[in-house]
């Protein structure tokens, strides 16, 4: 157990700085937009000018900046239900940059975890250790799928306390109503525990993506990042000129999307656009989509152990 | 204190001889080719425990590619290879447990920090000496809180040396283990693999494009060429059986009778090296030396073609 623990300290002392200087970044970033948007609101009116960008994405945005945060700020006369979905949507809003960070991340780490080494030639150096190829790819997996997304929960986390703490501060002085009662009604520790659960099922969902990227980044000698998206590209074109279907594309689109992390009910109003809480996300254990991702998974992930056992050097 | 050493001696080494100690590696016929290119042929090697092996061969001999294929880093395509009792190809963990293995001195991850690099080989290997690696390093310009990128070439191979001496393994695998070190880190680095590091129970395997520097501390030598072992010999036979003919011109004819491996003339006179001629049939004609390893590696193979 030692030796496997410490592999996973390796992975994080290597990738610090994706896993836990990004969250920490956002972090900031939304304490900034924060203030400044609460400083702009003393007039009693949000102060956003966005009238010549109607309807564009970034007005949606500061829209549901708006509405999910600093509508918070005033919920007299709300029911305990309205209270319930504003903050399932602030949480929401708040985790989803985060998650999507993360997921970035994720993806730059696990397309260099087995590629850098031998690009910089320190392969020759971890396998002059006793470790074998199978314990190194796990770590490595673990490490970013499972362990590293702690990082970003707390992050989260901590960022919804702070905006609230913010904005209770500032309905005090304001003399609004409301922002308080989102401590008692608001849900905060429940949505806590769907980030964490949404995230380890989440890496189950996503594991065959996840196991892709390190078969070709333990496989490819150049361009990992091209491999890795032109051989599903081209794989998923084939289907659709040869056989007329778009199985294989859906099936990708499907687990590259956040299908287990927590969503709050009539997010952005979207068609089939699902509440995801705890139930629906236990409920993912139940599909057989699950359990099929999970076992192309682990071939793609014998597949990385066999090329890191072959392959030493570029 | 008197001690008899004859037959008493004898009878204590007996359970060594009725119970050999396994050998570190034992290699036999082993072949690897990379497309239709014989990097291995047929190759043979066998180390001891209390040998110091030097593997000596010009570039592009094989070197490298036996070293990685005896430590299970590179599939063979042919011959057995046991090291350390086991199958490198398919128990590397178990091998290198007990194994220390340089095979660059540049590959240290250039990200970690020199305390990281002890707590990760602490926790992964269970032959590291921790402490031995600190002493090492103590007195070297090498801070512990330093990222490797931020050491000069030479400081990292230093480490990267002290980390392996560290390691309380039976077999080192040495691929040119000074390349980038300075003179007096070279120095350093051979007293103490001979004198802190070796022990009878323990072997060394060792290359070295240097091979004046590394010739006085191998107890045996295998020259390899186009992959294959070409001449493998214990020093002491190597001394017993070749031998280095210095002689004035005058003395040709007689020198070429005896069947000299190579000829060379030199300032005044000729240079030959025999084998297995006796000493005594070429004393009468010059002065007569150990040929060093790279002249007899040159006369062998000059015979080979």
């Amino acid at each position: 157990m030692k030796p496997f623990v410490t592999l996973l300290k390796r992975e994080w002392w290597e990738h610090r700085a994706g896993f836990l200087w990004t969250p920490l970044a956002l972090l900031g970033v939304f304490l900034l937009v924060a203030l400044l948007s609460l400083a702009g609101s003393g007039e009693g009116s949000l102060t956003f000018s966005f009238e010549r960008s109607q309807g564009t994405h970034t007005e949606r945005q500061l829209h549901q900046w708006d509405q999910g945060v600093l509508g918070l700020l005033d919920v007299s006369g709300w029911t305990a239900e309205q209270i319930a979905e504003r903050s399932a949507q602030f949480r929401h809003l708040v985790a989803r940059p985060f998650l999507l960070a993360h997921l970035l991340v994720a993806i730059f780490v696990l397309l260099g975890a087995l590629h850098d080494e031998r690009k910089d030639r320190s392969v020759l150096f971890y396998k002059s250790l006793p470790v074998s190829d199978g314990q190194t790819v796990a770590s490595k997996l673990v490490l970013a799928v499972w362990i590293a997304p702690l990082a970003t929960i707390a992050a989260i986390v901590a960022t919804q306390l702070a905006l609230l703490l913010l904005m209770s501060l500032t309905g005090a002085l304001q003399g609004t109503a409301g922002v308080s009662t989102l401590w008692l009604h608001g849900g905060l520790l429940g949505g806590a525990l769907e980030l964490l659960v949404g995230y380890l099922l989440q890496g189950l969902w996503a594991l065959p993506v996840y196991a892709w990227l390190l078969l070709v980044s333990a496989a490819a000698t150049r361009a990992p990042f091209l491999w890795a998206a032109l051989i599903p590209l081209m794989l998923v074109v084939v289907e659709s000129a040869v056989l007329g279907s778009a199985k294989l594309r859906a099936a990708i689109v499907d687990h590259l999307a956040f299908r287990a992390l927590p969503r709050p009910p009539s997010w952005l109003g979207g068609d089939g656009d699902v509440a995801i809480g705890l139930a629906e996300q236990l409920a993912l254990l139940l599909q057989i989509e699950l359990w099929l991702g999970l076992a192309v998974a682990a071939a793609f992930l014998v597949g990385a152990t066999w090329f890191r056992r072959r392959n030493a050097e570029l | 204190m008197t001690v008899y050493n004859g037959p008493l001696r004898l009878h204590r080494e007996e359970p060594r001889i009725t119970a050999p100690a396994p050998a570190l590696i034992d290699a036999t016929a082993l072949r690897k080719s990379f497309r239709h290119v014989a990097a291995l042929d047929g190759f043979d090697l066998h180390v001891a425990p209390g040998q110091v092996v030097g593997l000596i061969g010009p570039n592009g001999a094989g070197k490298t590619t036996a070293l990685k294929a005896l430590l299970g880093l590179t599939p063979l395509d042919g011959g057995t290879l046991r090291v350390l009792d086991r199958d490198p190809q398919h128990d590397r963990q178990a091998v290198m447990s007990r194994t220390g293995y340089v095979a660059d001195l540049g590959t240290l991850p250039r990200w970690m920090r020199v305390t990281q690099l002890m707590d990760f080989l602490a926790g992964v290997h269970p032959a590291f000496r921790r402490a031995l690696a600190e002493k090492a390093l103590h007195g070297s310009d090498i801070r512990a809180g330093a990222r490797i990128r931020t050491l000069s070439k030479g400081m990292a191979a230093e480490l990267h040396l002290a980390l392996m001496l560290a390691l309380q393994v039976d077999l080192l695998v040495l691929d040119e283990p000074t390349l980038g070190l300075d003179i007096v880190n070279r120095q350093r680095f051979y007293d103490r693999l001979l004198n802190d590091w070796f022990t009878p129970e323990r072997g060394v395997l060792i290359t070295s494009h240097e091979v004046r520097e590394i010739e006085h501390l191998l107890t045996d030598v295998v020259f390899i060429h186009r992959g294959r072992a070409v001449l493998t010999t214990s020093m002491t036979a190597l001394a017993a059986r070749f031998s280095k003919l210095d002689a004035p011109a005058a003395m040709a004819e007689g020198a070429r009778i005896l069947g000299p491996l190579i000829e060379r003339s030199t300032a005044g006179g000729i240079s030959m090296i025999y084998d297995g001629v006796p000493r005594d049939r070429l004393e009468p004609l010059g002065s007569v030396s150990v040929p060093s390893l790279p002249e007899l590696f040159v006369a062998l193979l000059d015979d080979g073609r």
